[in-house]
């Protein structure tokens, strides 16, 4: 079953890169160039629907922390999965505790980032359907 | 000195002179007009008689101009003579009383040395007459010539030379002028000896002085920017200590794009596909070789480094560049107006140090939001440096102590107080002034000016 990711990060090599890493995996990407247009994908009137979210922090306009505080509070549903290139823990446990499923930093494999974005939609499934907030 | 004799006075003879002429010339008068007067009356004179009155007339007019055309002139010329001749004995007196009196020794020594003369004080010095000895063997004590002696030169009259000599008259320190003269209708040489033992004593004493002096400054001069470059160090890991995260994230960054193209190589059948990802793994692997570059440079100890030409506009985007690694969002702009401003004579990082502290401390008065202007340009004969944030500015009560060392207003996280102190420092350490403007709740800014580098003779 094909499920999409909505990649949140402002520079484009990056997004390239996750898109690589997640080429011929059943994870289909929809990006984003920074946190305001990030929400304005899930918050159009014909937004899409995405199973998962992988967030940057560093970015233009919206930057991530307020961006995942946005999508948890907007869209509890979807797991958000921060990566980032800050290997910072106090950034990390504040993340946590906002409650993102994973905090990343990069460079992570691409085996990996398969695995944590599979098991947070799956997870996820387990407590209730994808979608727009209810 | 002697009283000088008064030469006699021209006038006097010419009155004397004329008052002879008058009176001889009226006698005559007087004389021929008694014998026109008594010759009617007379019985007719001899002319014995007649010759012996014409004769005595004729010599009493002859008389006058013999003695005004030879016998005076000799008489004056002789007087004037006794009077130079006076003259002369007294000067000649005057010159020797002077001679004897000076308190250095002088003589006077033909072509080879040899003493013609000797002052009484330098008769006394050698405590012996040495005329007709060279000189040498009665002032020096190895009896040597001096090596600069001035008579292995041809003796050149009116000429003066001075010679510093040691090891005179028992181990004392002369200066011995020499002047090329006549004396006796033959070339010879009047040396003046001054004696600076003494002199020469307390100017080494002195010398001493001023080099030990000397030391001690460069000394504490030394151990002052030894304390102030491990403060500078202190600040610099201070510094990036808050800006790890950063520093990780510009790195990460490009590392993580490295690895999935390299993942990308490693799943790839198309050669093509695997070119395009090589070339973008060199390019982010060039992009973090310059930020490592651009850091390791910054953390090395300043003491390592040389003053050199120093680009001011260079070191301020080095320092922007690095202190935007540290930002968590890109919502403060960045306003740059640089001019082509003069290099500067100073240690690089040093000056990155300047610039990295000044733009730190805005970025962080404005807390994620604001704008931040970098200006640069020459104001006269200056390169001037304007940085202006838009953050919570300054205190007015604080506004005094933004130099002092360990004074902060930040969290204990953010630094120990030492940034604009080594930025004054630094600043300072070039001739250079920083300034400092701030409203509350307007924003501050600060100004560096230095002064402009002095061309080098290559220009």
């Amino acid at each position: 079953m094909q499920h999409k990711i909505l990649v949140v990060d402002d520079e484009a090599e990056v997004r390239n890169t996750i898109k690589l890493q997640l080429k011929g995996t059943d994870l289909e990407v929809v990006e984003a160039a920074d946190g305001k247009k990030g929400i304005e994908k899930l918050d159009a009137e014909n937004a899409i629907t995405v199973d998962a979210i992988l967030c940057d922090v560093r970015m233009p306009n919206i930057n991530g922390i307020e961006a995942v505080a946005y999508f948890r509070r907007e869209y509890p549903s979807i797991p958000v999965i921060v990566l980032t290139g800050y290997p910072d823990v106090k950034l990390a446990v504040d993340f946590m505790k906002e409650g993102v499923v994973e905090y990343l930093v990069k460079p992570v494999e691409k085996e990996k980032l398969v695995d944590v974005v599979t098991k947070a939609i799956r997870e996820r499934s387990y407590v209730g359907g994808a979608g727009p907030k209810m | 000195m002697a009283d000088i004799i008064a030469p006699p006075q021209e006038s006097e003879f010419h009155q004397s002179a004329v008052w002879l002429l008058v009176v001889l010339i009226g006698a005559v008068f007087l004389v021929e007009a008694l014998v026109m007067l008594f010759i009617p009356i007379l019985p007719s004179m001899s002319r014995a008689s007649t010759a012996f009155l014409d004769a005595s007339l004729l010599s009493a007019l002859i008389f006058p101009i013999f003695y005004f055309l030879i016998f005076r002139p000799l008489v004056r010329n002789i007087a004037e003579r006794r009077h130079t001749e006076e003259v002369l004995r007294e000067t000649s007196n005057f010159n020797t009383l002077l001679i004897e009196s000076l308190p250095f020794g002088m003589d006077i020594v033909d072509t080879e040395g040899r003493i013609l003369y000797m002052s009484r004080a330098m008769e006394k010095a050698v405590g012996q007459s040495a005329l007709g000895k060279k000189c040498w063997d009665i002032y020096k004590d190895d009896r040597q010539q001096c090596a600069d002696c001035l008579l292995s030169q041809p003796v050149r009259v009116g000429l003066a030379k001075s010679i510093e000599s040691t090891g005179v008259l028992g181990g004392r320190i002369f200066e011995i002028t020499h002047t090329g003269m006549m004396y006796q209708g033959k070339p010879a040489v009047l040396e003046v000896f001054y004696d600076i033992t003494e002199r020469k004593h307390i100017e080494e004493i002195l010398e001493e002085k001023v080099a030990e002096r000397t030391r001690e400054l460069r000394e504490s001069q030394a151990e002052k920017d030894r304390v102030m470059g491990q403060l500078i160090q202190a600040e610099k890991m201070a510094a990036i200590g808050t800006m790890a995260s950063g520093i990780g994230h510009e790195i990460n960054n490009p590392l993580y794009v490295i690895m999935g193209k390299a993942e990308a190589i490693r799943d790839e059948n198309d050669i093509s596909a695997c070119n395009e990802h090589a070339r973008n793994i060199i390019k982010h692997a060039k992009h973090i070789s310059a930020i490592v570059k651009n850091f390791s440079g910054y953390i090395r100890p300043t003491s390592q480094h040389e003053a050199e030409k120093t680009s001011i506009n260079e070191k301020l985007a080095e320092a922007l560049n690095m202190v935007q690694h540290s930002l968590l969002d890109d919502r403060i702009e960045i306003r740059q107006n640089l001019a082509p401003i003069q290099e500067i004579i100073a240690k690089p990082e040093e000056i990155q140090q300047v610039f990295f502290n000044v733009i730190r401390n805005g970025i962080q008065a404005m807390a994620g939001k604001g704008v931040l202007e970098i200006t640069s340009l020459n104001e006269g004969g200056h390169a001037c440096i304007r940085i202006k944030d838009t953050g919570a500015g300054i205190r007015p009560e604080h506004l005094g102590k933004i130099f002092d060392p360990f004074f902060t207003t930040k969290g204990p996280d953010e630094g120990e107080g030492l940034g604009m102190y080594i930025v004054q420092s630094i600043v300072n350490k070039y001739n250079g002034i920083v300034t400092v403007e701030s409203q509350e709740h307007k924003g501050t800014t600060v100004t560096i000016s230095f002064p402009a580098s002095k061309p080098t003779e290559e220009g």
